[in-house]
C-alpha cells in the first residue's frame, strides 16, 4: 500500500507547472551497428524536429518538468522516454533497435503472415483480420503477434473493419472488404515500413476504419540501405523460407532501388497435406527529380500455390486420433508390393493458387516545407483460384461425409445399428488411409472406366476463380497550417472488376465433362432448359482450362473524399475528420442460366450508394505522464457486394435490403507513461445496424439448394483493453495485456430463403439470434510476458496466454420457430437445438530466444521461437455448425459442428545475414 | 548504378539456385489397373441357378465358402435403380443391394463381378431373388464397409450379354429369366403419352405403367422411379421394343428399363396434343345423339359407355358420341385420334362394323345427318369378348381436314335386336403437328 501511494505521488509529480523554457539535445543511433540515424523524427509536446546526418537533434523552448520524448525512424522501432526538463539542458542518447530485431524477438509468428495460417472451407473458414501494429502500444502489438496466432481479433472486428493501404492505395477487397495479406506474403523486409493507426484515432493517410488502418510504405528511398539474406525453417505451414532484399537507399545519382524476393516451400506443415509452394518478388525504384519532386514505381506479387486445411467433425478427429486431421487430401499412386500397401504421394484437393501483381506509380511533391501532395496510381490484375473436387451423378468423395462415418449407423432411418459395421468402419478409419482420406486412385479408375464407355468424367478438380482487376488513384494532401494545426485530406478513386468463373483444372484421367447442372439434372429430369448453365451455349463439352459452371463479373466503382484537422496544444489535442463516399455496384452475367434465363445474362441494375462519416477525438494531457483520450465516430457504409447479390453464380437478384449499414463507435482511454511503467486502459462501445448476410447450402427440409439471406443484422461490440509494460531493470521487462470483450448480435433478423433453382417462391422466417455471441475470436484474452535482453545482444521472451469466451458460428435455421415445434416448453431438445456452443477456454505458452552478432560489417541474427510450448492441442479456435439440419429427427448430432484447433507446439527458426 | 544492377542480377540468380528442385511438381496419373480376380483355393464357384435352388423360397445367410460370378446388366446410373445392381450368368440373374451411391461408377455395365457369398443374405421375396445383408427383419443393403469385401471386379468391363427375347409363347416359362436382361418386341404402352414416373403417384416409389403386345395376350408392368433421369419423359405411342430387367411380384410380371435407350423402335412422334378428354368424370364436351333406339351414350365409371342391351333385351340402336368443335387451322402436317376402349358381350364378328369412328368438317348443331362424314379407321380393336381395355392406336384424320377450323369427330355405335355389345371409351386424344 505504501508503495502504491509513493508511486502515485511519483506519477503526479509532474503536475506542478513551470513557465521556464528548457532544452533537450540528443543523438539517435542504431543499436546494432552504432551508426547515426538521420531523419529520425523527434517529438516533444507540440514540437517536432528531425535528426541531422550525424543523428543529432536539438529542441528548445520546452517547459520545465516532465516531458515525453518520442522518436520515430523508418525501419526502427518507435521509441519513447520521459525526461525532466530544467534549466540544465537535457542530453539523451538513444539507441534504436531495428524493426527486424524487435519483431524477431516478439515471435516467430510475426515472420509468418497470419493469412498463411488461415483455413477456408466453403467460405466458413477462419479469417484473420489484418496484422496491425502500432509500435509502443503493448496491447496492440501483443494482440497482433501473440494472441493473433489463436485468431484473436482486436475488439472482435472482422477484417472488413481494418483498412490496409499500400503506398496510399487501399487494398481491401472490393467485394468482401477484407485485405488479403497473402498478396504480399514473403516480402516481409520490403513491406516492413508501416504507419499504423489504432482504432478511430486520427490518421494522416486516410479517413480510417473502425478497427484501425495501416499504410505500408513501399518507397525505395525510405528503405534501409542493406543487403539481406534470411533463411527460415518452420513446421507451421511451410518448411523452408529463403528471402533476400537489396536496397540501395537514396544514391548520389538521386536514384533509389529496392529488390526483394523470396521462396517459401514445403511438402506439409503441422497439418498434413498443407503443402506450400510460393514465390514473391518486389521491385521499387525511385528517382528524386529535385527537392520538390520525386517519382516512384513499385511492383510486387507473391505467386503462391498451397494446400488448404479443412475443418472436420470431432468424430473424425477422434477416429484419426488427431485434432489436426485434414479431410482435404489423400494418397495418389498407392501400390501393392508383395501384398503390402505402399502409400503413394499426398495430394490436396483444395489448392489455393494465385498471382496478383500490383503496380503503383507515385509522385511525391513537396510544394513547400509544410505542404506535401502524394499521388499514387495503381493497377492490379492476375488470377486467384481455389480448387475443389466436383462430381456428376456420383457419390460424395469427401472422406468425412457423414454417411461414411461410423456414427451414420445410428442415423439410418428404420434401421437397427449394427455393432459389427460400426466396429469395421471404425477400424477402417483408424488403419486405412483410403477410408480416412480421399481415395484418388479410385476416382481415377472410375474415370478410366468411363472412358471405355465414352462417358464423361465422374469426378474432376475444378478451379474456382476470382480474377480481379483494379485501377486506383489516390491523392493525399498533408499540410501544416500552423505550428499546431495540421490538415490532411485526400481523394480515393477505384474502378474494380472481379471475374468469377470456374475452369477445369484436372479431369482426373477422364476425357471430358459436360457442362450441365447436376442438381437440375436430378430435380428436373427431362428439362433441357433448366439443366443448362449457359443457354447461349447449351450442353457444352468442356476440357481442362475451359470455363464452365458459372461466369460473371462484379463491377464496383467508388470515389471517396476525406479531410481531417488536427490541433495540438500543451494540454489538449483534438481532431475532427469527415468523409463522403459514393459507390456503384453491379453484376454482369456472361452466361444465360437455365434456371433464370431472363435474369442472368448481361448487366444487372446498378446499385448506387452515397455514404459518409464523421469522427472526432480529444486528447487531454493531465501532465506528461497521464493522458486521457476520447474518440467517437458515426458513419454509414455501403453493403458489401458479397452480401448483396443473393446468388451471383446464377442470377442478378439482390437482397431486399440494399441499404447502407450504420455504425457508431466511441472509446475512452487512460494512458500512463512513466520511465518504468507504460500502461493503457481503453473502454470502447461500437454498434452496427442493418447488415446483411448471405449463405448458400443444401437444405434438408426443402431437399434443395437454397440461398439463405438474413437482413437487418445489428451488432454490438463493447469491452475493455488493458495493456501494461514494466521495465523492471535495464534488461528485464514485464508485460500484461487483457482484452475483455462482449460482442453480440443485437437483433432478430429476417431470413429470406430462396430456392436456388427458382422452383418455388421464397420463404421468410425470423431468426431468433438476438444476444447470440459473434464468433470468430475469443472475446476474452490475456497475456503475461517477460522479456530479458542481455547487453551482449541475446534475448529471451516468454508469454503465457489465455483465451476464453470463444463461441461457435451457429446455423440460423436452428434458431427459428420451425426448428423447435415442441408443445412442452421444457422439452430437453429445445436447448440442445437453440443454445449457442461456447468453446473451451485455454492457455498457451510461447517462448523465443535469439542472438545477434556483428562480424566486421556483417550483422547476423539467429532466433528460435516456439509457439504453444506446452503443446496444448485441445484449444478450439473456431468452427461452425453445419447448415444442414435434419428437420425430421431434429437430431443435432447427425450433422455435427466442424471445428478448427489451434496448432500444437510449433517452431520457427530464423537466420538473417545483413550487410 | 552498374554495380547495383549486377548485384541485383546476382541475387536473382542466387535465389533461382536456392529454389532449384524445390518446385511443386504434378503427381503422376495412376495407371489404369485391370482388376483380376479368381476364386480362392478352397472356395467353390456356384452358378446363380444353383444358389437360387439352394435358397429356394426362403431366406438365408450363406455360411459356406461359396462364390458366384456374373456380368453386370443393370446399374443405378439413370437413377431408376438405387443402391442396387443386377448381374447375370448363363443360368440366371440376381440383384444385389449395396449401401453406396452411384454403384455404376464401381460396377459399370458389362463388368464381370464375383460375389463372396459367405456372410451375405440371400432372400426370395414375392417371386424375385435378391442378395443383401440381414437386417433386423429382412433384407437390407450390404453396409458400405463390407461391399469391397464381398464384391470383386474381374477384368475391364466387356460386352453386355444379348437380351433374350420374351414372347407371348415363352413368357409363361420365363421364371429363369428373372433378373436378367430381356427384350419384348412389338409392344405398346397402355398409358402412352403419360410420363414414366409420376411424383404424385408415390414420392420416391415406382410408378407402374403397363405395356402389352399388339394382340394384348400379355400385360407387363413397367416400373420406373421418380428419381430416374427419364422420369418426366413421355411413354411413346405405337409399338416398338422394350429392353430391360424382368422381375416378378407374386405372379405378376414386372419390368425395369435401365435408361431411355431401352425403349426403341417406336415411331417418332413430334406431334402435340391439341385435344384431350379422359372421360374420368363426365362426357366432357361431347354430345350424345341418338338416331335410333332408346339407349344413349352415357358416362359411367368405365368412361363413355354405350350399350343397346337393356333389361336383358337387345335393342336396335344407332347412337353417335360427337366431339366438340376442334380447330385444326394450325395443323398442316398430320392429325390423329387415339383412345383406349373395351368391347364385350356382342357378336365378335361385328366388332369392327358396329363400333366406328367418323370425322366431319361441316357439322353445325348436333344432328349428324346434317353433315358430311368420313370414316376414320380405328387401327386396334379389343377382342370383343372381355373387358380389357386396349389402345386404339393412331386413327389418322384424312389430310382434307387439316387446316380446317371446325372439325368434329364421332364414335358411332350400332346394335340390333340380335346382339348388342357394350362399348367403353377412355383417354381420347387428338394430336397434330
Amino acid at each position: 500500500m505504501k508503495q502504491i501511494t509513493s508511486m502515485l505521488l511519483f506519477l503526479f509529480m509532474g503536475v506542478g507547472l513551470m513557465a521556464q523554457q528548457g532544452k533537450i539535445t540528443g543523438t539517435v543511433t542504431d543499436q546494432v551497428t552504432g551508426k547515426a540515424i538521420p531523419e529520425a523524427i523527434v517529438r516533444v509536446g507540440t514540437q517536432q524536429v528531425v535528426s541531422d546526418v550525424n543523428g543529432n537533434y536539438e529542441i528548445g523552448g520546452l517547459k520545465y518538468g516532465e516531458q515525453t520524448v518520442s522518436i520515430i525512424a523508418i525501419g526502427f522501432e518507435n521509441y519513447e522516454t520521459t525526461v525532466t526538463v530544467s534549466a540544465t539542458p537535457v542530453k539523451i542518447k538513444t539507441e534504436l533497435s531495428s524493426k527486424t530485431t524487435a519483431e524477431n524477438e516478439r515471435k516467430g509468428i510475426s515472420e509468418i503472415n497470419l493469412a498463411d495460417l488461415s483455413t477456408e472451407d466453403e467460405g466458413k473458414g477462419q479469417n484473420v483480420s489484418g496484422l496491425l501494429h502500432s509500435s509502443g502500444d503493448i496491447f496492440t502489438s501483443t494482440a497482433s503477434y501473440t494472441l493473433g496466432a489463436m485468431y484473436f481479433r482486436v475488439r472482435g472486428y472482422d477484417g472488413e473493419n481494418v483498412a490496409i493501404y499500400m503506398n496510399g492505395i487501399n487494398v481491401n477487397d472490393a467485394e468482401n472488404g477484407r485485405a488479403s495479406w497473402s498478396e504480399w506474403g514473403g516480402l516481409n523486409d520490403a513491406t516492413r515500413n508501416k504507419e499504423s493507426v489504432n482504432g478511430i484515432n486520427a490518421s494522416r493517410f486516410s479517413f480510417g476504419s473502425l478497427g484501425g488502418s495501416t499504410n505500408i510504405i513501399t518507397r525505395a528511398s525510405m528503405q534501409r540501405k542493406q543487403t539481406k539474406f534470411t533463411y527460415s525453417m518452420s513446421d507451421k505451414t511451410y518448411t523452408n523460407r529463403a528471402m533476400f532484399t537489396y536496397s540501395t537507399g537514396l544514391m548520389k545519382n538521386n536514384w533509389a532501388f529496392t529488390v526483394s524476393g523470396s521462396r517459401r516451400w514445403g511438402e506439409g506443415g503441422y497439418v498434413k497435406g498443407v503443402f506450400y509452394d510460393a514465390w514473391a518478388y518486389f521491385l521499387s525504384a525511385e528517382k528524386k527529380i529535385n527537392d520538390n519532386h520525386s517519382i516512384g514505381f513499385t511492383m510486387y506479387a507473391s505467386p503462391t500455390k498451397r494446400g488448404q486445411q479443412g475443418g472436420s467433425t470431432q468424430e473424425a478427429y477422434d477416429l484419426t486420433g488427431s485434432n489436426y486431421y485434414n479431410p482435404n487430401w489423400g494418397y495418389q499412386n498407392n501400390k501393392i508390393v508383395n501384398g503390402e500397401l505402399v502409400l503413394g504421394e499426398v495430394r490436396n484437393s483444395k489448392v489455393k493458387n494465385f498471382h496478383e501483381p500490383m503496380m503503383i506509380l507515385s509522385h511525391y511533391w513537396n510544394i513547400d516545407k509544410k505542404t506535401k501532395i502524394t499521388t499514387s496510381l495503381a493497377y492490379t490484375f492476375g488470377y486467384n483460384g481455389a480448387t475443389a473436387i466436383n462430381w456428376y451423378n456420383s457419390a460424395d468423395p469427401r472422406p468425412d461425409y457423414y454417411r461414411k462415418l461410423p456414427s451414420y449407423e445410428y442415423f439410418i432411418s428404420n434401421h437397427i445399428p449394427d455393432q459389427n459395421v460400426i466396429n469395421l468402419t471404425t477400424l477402417a478409419w483408424q488403419t486405412d488411409p483410403k477410408t480416412s482420406q480421399i481415395d484418388w486412385d479410385n476416382l481415377y479408375q472410375i474415370n478410366y472406366r468411363n472412358n471405355l464407355a465414352g462417358k464423361q468424367s465422374s469426378y474432376i478438380i475444378e478451379d474456382r476463380r476470382n480474377d480481379q482487376q483494379q485501377l486506383s488513384l489516390n491523392i493525399l494532401l498533408n499540410k501544416e497550417l500552423s505550428s499546431n494545426v495540421k490538415f490532411d485530406g485526400g481523394l480515393e478513386f477505384r474502378k474494380y472488376k472481379g471475374h468469377h468463373f470456374k475452369t477445369i483444372d484436372d479431369l482426373l484421367g477422364g476425357n471430358y465433362w459436360v457442362d450441365i447442372d447436376n442438381f437440375a439434372a436430378r430435380d428436373f429430369s427431362g428439362d433441357t432448359i433448366k439443366n443448362q448453365t449457359d443457354l447461349n451455349n447449351p450442353n457444352r463439352v468442356v476440357k481442362v482450362g475451359d470455363v464452365f459452371g458459372y461466369d460473371y463479373d462484379i463491377y464496383t466503382n467508388s470515389g471517396l473524399v476525406w479531410g481531417q484537422v488536427e490541433v495540438s496544444s500543451d494540454k489538449i489535442d483534438y481532431f475532427a475528420a469527415a468523409n463522403l463516399n459514393a459507390t456503384s455496384m453491379w453484376r454482369h452475367g456472361n452466361m444465360r442460366n437455365g434456371y433464370y434465363p431472363d435474369n442472368s445474362f448481361g448487366d444487372s441494375q446498378k446499385y448506387n450508394f452515397l455514404d459518409g462519416g464523421i469522427k472526432a477525438g480529444i486528447t487531454y494531457k493531465i501532465n506528461g505522464r497521464n493522458i486521457i483520450t476520447v474518440n467517437s465516430q458515426v458513419m454509414t457504409r455501403p453493403p458489401s457486394v458479397y452480401n448483396s447479390f443473393v446468388s451471383p453464380r446464377t442470377r442478378n437478384t439482390v437482397t431486399n435490403n440494399m441499404v447502407s449499414d450504420n455504425v457508431f463507435t466511441g472509446d475512452i482511454s487512460y494512458i500512463l507513461r512513466t520511465p518504468f511503467l507504460k500502461a493503457r486502459v481503453t473502454a470502447y462501445h461500437t454498434m452496427i445496424w442493418d447488415q446483411n448476410e448471405i449463405s448458400s447450402f443444401y437444405n434438408d427440409d426443402l431437399a434443395t439448394f437454397v440461398n439463405y439471406v438474413m437482413t437487418g443484422i445489428d451488432k454490438v461490440h463493447q469491452g475493455l483493453e488493458i495493456g501494461a509494460e514494466v521495465k523492471a531493470s535495464s534488461t528485464v521487462s514485464l508485460t500484461a495485456v487483457a482484452a475483455l470483450g462482449n460482442y453480440r448480435y443485437n437483433s432478430n433478423p429476417i431470413a429470406n430463403i430462396s430456392y436456388d433453382n427458382g422452383s418455388q417462391p421464397s420463404l421468410t422466417e425470423t431468426v431468433y439470434m438476438k444476444n447470440f455471441y459473434i464468433n470468430g475470436s475469443p472475446q476474452t484474452a490475456g497475456s503475461l510476458g517477460v522479456s530479458y535482453r542481455h547487453p551482449n545482444y541475446w534475448f529471451f521472451n516468454a508469454n503465457l496466454n489465455y483465451f476464453g469466451s470463444n463461441y461457435l458460428d451457429f446455423n440460423p435455421e436452428r434458431r427459428t420457430v420451425n426448428a423447435v415445434p415442441y408443445a412442452n416448453p421444457n422439452d430437453p431438445r429445445i436447448p440442445s437445438i437453440l443454445d449457442q456452443i461456447k468453446l473451451d477456454d485455454g492457455v498457451t505458452l510461447d517462448a523465443s530466444v535469439g542472438k545477434s552478432w556483428q562480424v566486421k560489417k556483417i550483422y547476423i541474427n539467429l532466433n528460435l521461437s516456439i509457439t504453444n510450448v506446452l503443446d496444448n492441442t485441445s484449444l478450439i479456435t473456431g468452427g461452425y455448425e453445419q447448415m444442414r439440419f435434419d428437420f425430421d429427427t431434429k437430431d443435432i448430432n447427425k450433422f455435427p459442428p466442424k471445428y478448427y484447433y489451434g496448432l500444437g507446439r510449433t517452431f520457427f527458426l530464423n537466420l538473417g545475414v545483413r550487410f | 548504378m552498374k554495380k547495383s544492377i549486377t548485384k541485383i542480377i546476382g541475387l536473382f540468380m542466387l535465389m533461382a539456385i536456392i529454389s532449384l528442385g524445390s518446385c511443386k511438381k504434378d503427381i503422376d496419373k495412376p495407371p489404369f489397373d485391370e482388376p483380376h480376380f479368381s476364386v480362392p483355393a478352397g472356395a467353390t464357384l456356384k452358378t446363380i441357378a444353383q444358389m437360387k435352388a439352394f435358397v429356394g423360397a426362403g431366406a438365408v445367410v450363406i455360411d459356406s465358402n461359396w462364390y458366384i460370378k456374373g456380368i453386370v446388366v443393370a446399374t443405378d446410373e439413370s437413377g431408376n435403380y438405387y443402391k442396387d445392381i443386377v448381374f447375370q450368368d448363363t443360368t440366371g440373374g440376381f440383384d444385389i443391394k449395396m449401401e453406396r451411391y452411384s454403384l455404376y461408377n464401381d460396377y459399370p455395365l458389362g463388368q464381370t463381378i464375383y460375389i463372396k457369398c459367405k456372410g451375405l443374405y440371400f432372400s426370395y421375396v414375392n417371386g424375385t431373388h435378391s442378395i443383401g445383408y440381414k437386417g433386423g427383419t429382412g433384407i437390407v443393403t450390404i453396409p458400405e464397409i463390407l461391399v469391397d469385401a464381398h464384391v470383386f471386379r474381374d477384368k475391364f468391363p466387356g460386352a453386355v450379354p444379348t437380351p433374350v427375347e420374351i414372347t407371348s409363347a415363352t413368357l409363361a416359362t420365363s421364371d429363369r429369366y428373372i433378373n436378367t436382361l430381356v427384350v419384348f418386341n412389338k409392344v405398346g404402352f397402355t398409358d402412352a403419352g403419360s410420363i414414366y414416373a409420376d411424383p404424385l403417384y408415390l414420392l420416391g416409389g415406382m410408378t407402374p405403367r403397363n405395356f402389352t403386345d399388339s394382340l394384348n395376350t400379355y400385360t407387363i408392368q413397367l416400373r420406373s422411379s421418380t428419381y430416374a433421369n427419364f422420369a418426366n419423359n413421355k411413354l411413346p405411342n405405337g409399338y416398338g421394343s422394350v429392353r430391360g430387367i424382368l422381375t416378378k411380384y407374386g405372379t405378376g410380371w414386372q419390368f425395369c428399363i435401365r435408361d431411355l435407350k431401352d425403349v426403341y423402335g417406336f415411331p417418332i412422334d413430334n406431334s402435340s396434343v391439341i385435344f384431350s378428354e379422359p372421360f374420368t368424370a363426365s362426357l366432357g364436351g361431347f354430345t350424345a345423339f341418338s338416331v335410333l333406339g332408346a339407349q344413349t351414350w352415357a358416362w359411367s365409371s368405365y368412361g363413355a359407355t354405350m350399350t343397346g342391351f337393356q333389361n336383358s333385351v337387345n335393342n336396335d340402336n344407332e347412337d353417335w358420341l360427337i366431339s366438340p368443335s376442334i380447330n385444326l387451322s394450325a395443323i398442316t402436317t398430320s392429325a390423329k385420334i387415339s383412345f383406349s376402349h373395351a368391347i364385350n358381350k356382342g357378336d365378335v364378328a361385328n366388332v369392327q362394323t358396329n363400333h366406328t369412328l367418323w370425322v366431319s368438317k361441316d357439322l353445325v348443331g348436333n344432328d349428324p345427318s346434317t353433315a358430311t362424314w368420313t370414316q376414320v379407321i380405328i387401327p386396334t380393336y379389343p377382342s370383343g369378348a372381355n373387358w380389357t381395355f386396349v389402345k386404339s392406336g393412331d386413327a389418322i384424320i384424312p389430310a382434307t381436314f387439316l387446316g380446317k377450323p371446325n372439325v368434329r369427330f364421332a364414335f358411332q355405335y350400332k346394335s340390333s335386336t340380335l346382339e348388342s355389345a357394350t362399348w367403353e371409351i377412355t383417354g381420347v386424344k387428338v394430336k397434330g403437328e
